[in-house]
């Protein structure tokens, strides 16, 4: 028990000094997440769209795979990229191995089934005529379109969360193709797995907060935007 | 002569091989009220659908004034009309954001929406609905939402698809007479869609009845109601009594049909043996307990063998050798016995049946 409120103490004092190590460590947890969240998003949802709207042969199966990889293994994702990435891997002249870009692209797949899958789910569960009057009341095809995801924020917006939710806590991927390099590939995640096997277990512990406060703001602000269109439900059918 | 406001050209549309709509030629000029009238699948929605140009006909032409529509024009054409939907659909936003939806699409500056906004609100009766969800609001009250978000547009053409066949008759009745008020005050042109008989009579000049997705007549709302074209509209619009007979000889102007049963005189052409097929309304046949000398040419006794209450209004069945019906109100059947069994006199004048040579 001592170890752990000693453990809490020093975190306290290592998160209000700003230690420089962390900060940066922080910033680049974020910048990785927060990249790969963007572009998992930027082709994520125009692809959960069409796979809604649009009826194409073989798309049960596209959509199947898209919801196995809701359930993908982070190691998994980062051994098979390790393999392309690998100097003499299919994809080795990038020479991205153990760089940010590694890191960014792992986590876009891991986060980009979360997004389409949630997406494609919030679309089909609207009902399809909305189309028909958004153009009915002169839209055009880009903006009705526009109308489908604004009607389908919920959904997007849970994709968001769970794609961001998803990589910014997971660590089989980030440390398969970043390495955990101190200065240039150490995430909150990687920090915490090595602090905890060096024994430091304070600095474990200041991570973890900063971890999970990061975690909860996004998403505590993703929540209000989300919550803000949805409907009261009214309760008295449950008295 | 300026082109009219709208014009189609050999239009079809055809899903999955068989054809929906086949319409030759169809025009519609400003400020001329037009009702489409036909039963469930006749093709109405699809002919909206594809003069709203939400759709893309299989074959044909659709002009608005002078200028043909093509993919260019769409966009620019689809603006200058608004189509209210059989089930209109509300976004998920405040009732002010729903009805300024269109207005906001084609990016009108933000004082014009708000004077466009005050403008139907007042129209409508919404005002004090505007920061409402459209869930919170009862049938009447969303109809009136939908009614606004295209009357807010100006649209050049109103078209409307059935929009208030979901509602019970005291909304419906409400919601026409503000949809009518709503037209006459601000001259908007409109096509409305519907397969009510009151509705049809209390909107629109003129009507054109579809069937199997073609136009089977096209004019003036009293003529269609008097004078149908055949036997399908004759049913569609509610004629009762359809009698097949055969010219006996001719009086003149008028002849005299023997039907199954009886005989009539009837305002008809055609010679003696032609064979004729008679409408006759039974709001037209009038019922006495004796024979009323009178300037009716056509009388016949008979025994009522059904009574159908419409609410206020009763048809009775009357057997005269052919059964003939007839509507009655519920005082004058009451005042006169009508039930069943009750032996009457049915007046039928010859101006008020319409003969139609086969």
């Amino acid at each position: 028990m001592d170890l752990i409120i000693k453990g809490f103490k020093e975190a306290a004092k290592i998160l209000l000094s700003l230690d420089s190590q962390v900060v940066e460590i922080t910033k680049l947890t974020l910048k990785i997440s927060g990249s790969a969240t963007l572009v998992a998003l930027l082709i994520g949802i125009p692809l959960g769209l069409f796979l809604a709207l649009y009826r194409f042969p073989g798309r049960r199966l596209v959509a199947s795979l898209i919801n196995t990889g809701m359930g993908l293994p982070p190691v998994v994702v980062g051994l098979f990229l390790a393999l392309l990435f690998w100097r003499s891997g299919p994809l080795g002249f990038l020479e991205i191995m153990y760089t940010p870009f590694a890191m960014v692209a792992a986590q876009v797949v891991i986060a980009l089934p979360l997004v389409t899958g949630f997406t494609m789910a919030a679309v089909g569960a609207l009902d399809p005529d909305i189309i028909l009057q958004a153009r009915a009341l002169g839209a055009s095809k880009a903006q009705a379109l526009l109308v489908v995801l604004r009607e389908a924020r919920l959904g997007t917006l849970a994709a968001a969360m769970a794609g961001f939710g998803g990589i910014i806590s997971e660590i089989g991927a980030v440390l398969m193709v970043g390495g955990n390099i101190k200065n240039q590939t150490r995430v909150l995640t990687t920090a915490i797995v090595l602090e905890t096997r060096m024994g430091r277990f304070e600095a474990a512990i200041a991570l973890s907060i900063i971890l999970m406060t990061l975690s909860f703001t996004v998403n505590y602000l993703l929540t209000t935007i989300q919550q803000r269109g949805s409907n009261n439900w009214p309760r008295r059918y449950l008295r | 002569m300026a082109a009219p406001l709208l014009k189609v050209e050999n239009l079809k549309q055809i899903y999955s091989g068989s054809t929906i709509l086949d319409i030759d030629s169809f025009e519609l000029n400003s400020g001329e009220p037009t009702v489409i009238f036909g039963p469930n699948g006749s093709g109405k929605s699809t002919l909206l659908r594809l003069l709203a140009l939400l759709e893309r006909p299989s074959a044909g032409k659709i002009f608005y004034g002078e200028s043909e529509v093509g993919p260019k024009n769409s966009l620019f054409f689809s603006r200058e009309v608004a189509l209210l939907l059989q089930r209109p659909i509300f976004f998920s936003s405040s009732v002010r954001e729903n009805i300024i939806f269109g207005l906001k699409a084609r990016k009108v500056e933000k004082s014009r929406i708000e004077e466009g906004l005050k403008e139907v609100a007042l129209l409508f009766k919404l005002e004090s609905l505007l920061s409402k969800r459209p869930h919170e609001l009862s049938g009447g009250q969303a109809q009136r939402v939908n009614l606004a978000r295209a009357f807010i547009l100006k649209p050049k053409l109103l078209l409307l698809d059935e929009p208030f066949s979901a509602l019970d008759a005291a909304i419906r009745e409400e919601l026409i007479s503000s949809l009518k008020r709503a037209i006459t005050k601000t001259s908007q042109t409109t096509l409305f869609v519907t397969h009510h008989r009151e509705e049809a009579a209390l909107l629109a000049k003129r009507m054109v009845v579809m069937l199997d997705g073609k136009i089977v007549q096209d004019g003036g709302v009293d003529e269609v109601f008097t004078k149908p074209a055949g036997l399908e509209v004759a049913k569609l619009i509610g004629i009762e009594t359809i009698l097949h007979g055969r010219i006996e000889e001719r009086l003149g102007e008028l002849a005299k049909v023997i039907v199954d049963g009886g005989s009539f005189i009837v305002d008809v052409s055609g010679a003696p043996g032609n064979e004729v097929t008679l409408f006759i309304r039974p709001e037209d046949v009038f019922i006495a307990k004796e024979r009323v000398s009178s300037s009716i040419r056509n009388w016949f006794e008979g025994e009522i063998v059904e009574v159908n209450s419409l609410g206020r209004l009763f048809l009775l069945t009357l057997n005269s050798g052919f059964h003939l019906k007839a509507m009655v109100t519920g005082l004058a059947r009451e005042e006169l016995g009508l039930d069943v069994g009750a032996k009457v006199w049915a007046g039928v004048k010859s101006s008020s049946i319409h003969a139609v040579k086969e």
